[in-house]
């Protein structure tokens, strides 16, 4: 099939009418065809404009109880901010706060350090005082994430096609935090950042995992930074400052 | 208080927050529902759909970047596809091949036209879609909204099947030509 007649499948496709042999022949050539993504990404829109033309149906008063009941039941790794739920009678984000992120952090915190006590009674109060830091950690960054105004985004290439993350700045704390998922795991992997100011000076600084995810706390505004990106190191090492790079952050498309 | 965007959310969805699923509910529910509903006819199979289509999205957020899309373009895929799933079960259809969800595509490019209808309006869409032949509008209307495929489309009306991708192909394109006209203008019309 000739490539006009394989891109003439596009407008089937965002509307989800091909049958199964043109989706397979059209995903397999989308893999490899920028103009066919393309194509795909100005037609999706209309895909979504159609779910716009319906009447408005409310949905029946227990379906949203049911849907959190179903997702609570479901195993999925959980994590302090899972943990953290006030029940909440608006949503979220028309709350001037987006929840008691000081009063649930330092909750959920003495729970979890009550379990990790309990469980891994044996650790030293080495690895407990990590798991502490780790998790006061995590909730500055979902802080951040929770107050901030300048978001960048990024997917990894390469070797770290399957990493992506985000960089959020808040104005208010003048703090930053970077979330990236995705990165290849491994117990002796340490990943760090780099960053480059605009003179020149360069700074590392190690992120931390929970559970698949690296975190780092920034202080000051990223945008001022003339690069940013994560050096890898296996072999539980830091990896020296001149390390490549396995990616960069794109500053500039905030 | 300004709302904030689908980013935040989206983030907490993706650490496993129950909240953010929570709140992506309570902003995409309704428009989850009505989509459910206008294809399947029928309370008990739009509540089926539309609690499958938020538990894959529970399961499946660490993959979903907005890079890729919009939330609501993701969400309302992704409930499309299980509406069109019920809606082939309970009619005793053999279950079908559905495209790839969002998150696993190459990464869509973004171009003004995608970022203006973000705001596209269900009001506009539906005259522009008055405005293109009745045979195309209604192939559209019977694979989008009846979940049928090309083939079926094709047998159900006893056409070509190179006649129904035809119409398909040009009366998609003829809307976004129709679109792009008005210039994608008005606000949104969330159902």
């Amino acid at each position: 099939m000739s490539h006009d007649e394989i891109a003439g499948l596009a407008a089937g496709y965002v509307i989800s009418a091909l049958d199964a042999d043109d989706l397979k022949l059209f995903e397999a050539h989308l893999a490899s065809c920028p103009e066919c993504i393309a194509s795909v990404a100005e037609l999706r829109p209309l895909a979504d404009g159609l779910s716009r033309m319906t009447e408005a149906s409310d949905p029946p008063a227990g379906l949203r109880a049911r849907i959190m009941a179903s997702a609570r039941s479901e195993p999925r790794v959980s994590t302090p901010a899972a943990q953290a739920k006030p029940e909440n009678k608006s949503p979220w984000w028309r709350r001037p706060v987006l929840w008691p992120l000081p009063v649930g952090a330092v909750i959920t915190a003495l729970v979890v350090v009550v379990v990790v006590v309990s469980v891994w009674g044996s650790q030293n109060d080495d690895g407990l005082a990590s798991a502490q830091r780790r998790l006061s950690l995590t909730y500055d960054g979902l802080e951040i994430m929770g107050q901030a105004d300048h978001w960048w985004r990024f997917n990894g290439t390469g070797d770290v096609s399957a990493a992506a993350g985000s960089l959020a700045y808040a104005t208010d704390t003048g703090t930053a935090c970077l979330l990236v998922w995705g990165l290849p795991a491994g117990e002796d992997a340490v990943y760090q950042a780099r960053l480059t100011e605009s003179d020149g000076t360069v700074s590392v600084h190690k992120m931390w995992r929970y559970d698949n995810e690296m975190w780092l706390i920034l202080e000051g505004d990223p945008g001022r930074l003339k690069k940013l990106d994560i050096i890898l190191s296996v072999g539980g090492e830091s990896p020296p400052a001149g390390s490549p790079a396995i990616f960069e952050v794109p500053l500039t498309s905030s | 208080m300004e709302e904030l965007t689908d980013e935040v959310p989206l983030q907490l969805l993706h650490l496993g927050n129950e909240d953010a699923l929570g709140a992506l509910y309570d902003r995409y529910g309704k428009p989850a529902y009505s989509l459910a509903y206008r294809m399947l006819g029928d309370v008990q199979a739009a509540e089926d759909a539309v609690q499958e289509a938020f538990i894959n999205i529970w399961r499946r957020s660490g993959s979903f970047s907005t890079t890729r899309g919009t939330a609501r373009t993701w969400i309302m895929a992704v409930v499309h596809h299980r509406a069109i799933d019920v809606g082939r079960k309970r009619r005793g259809i053999v279950p079908r091949e559905l495209p790839l969800e969002l998150e696993r595509l190459p990464e869509a490019l973004s171009d003004t036209w995608l970022e203006a209808s973000n705001t596209l309006d269900g009001e506009l869409l539906r005259r522009c879609l008055a405005m293109i032949p009745k045979e195309q509008r209604e192939t559209i209307e019977l694979a989008y909204f009846e979940g049928y495929t090309q083939r079926e489309i094709s047998e159900l009306k006893d056409i070509p099947l190179g006649t129904v991708k035809g119409r398909i192909r040009i009366g998609m394109a003829k809307l976004r030509g129709l679109l792009q006209e008005t210039g994608l203008g008005g606000s949104t019309d969330e159902p």
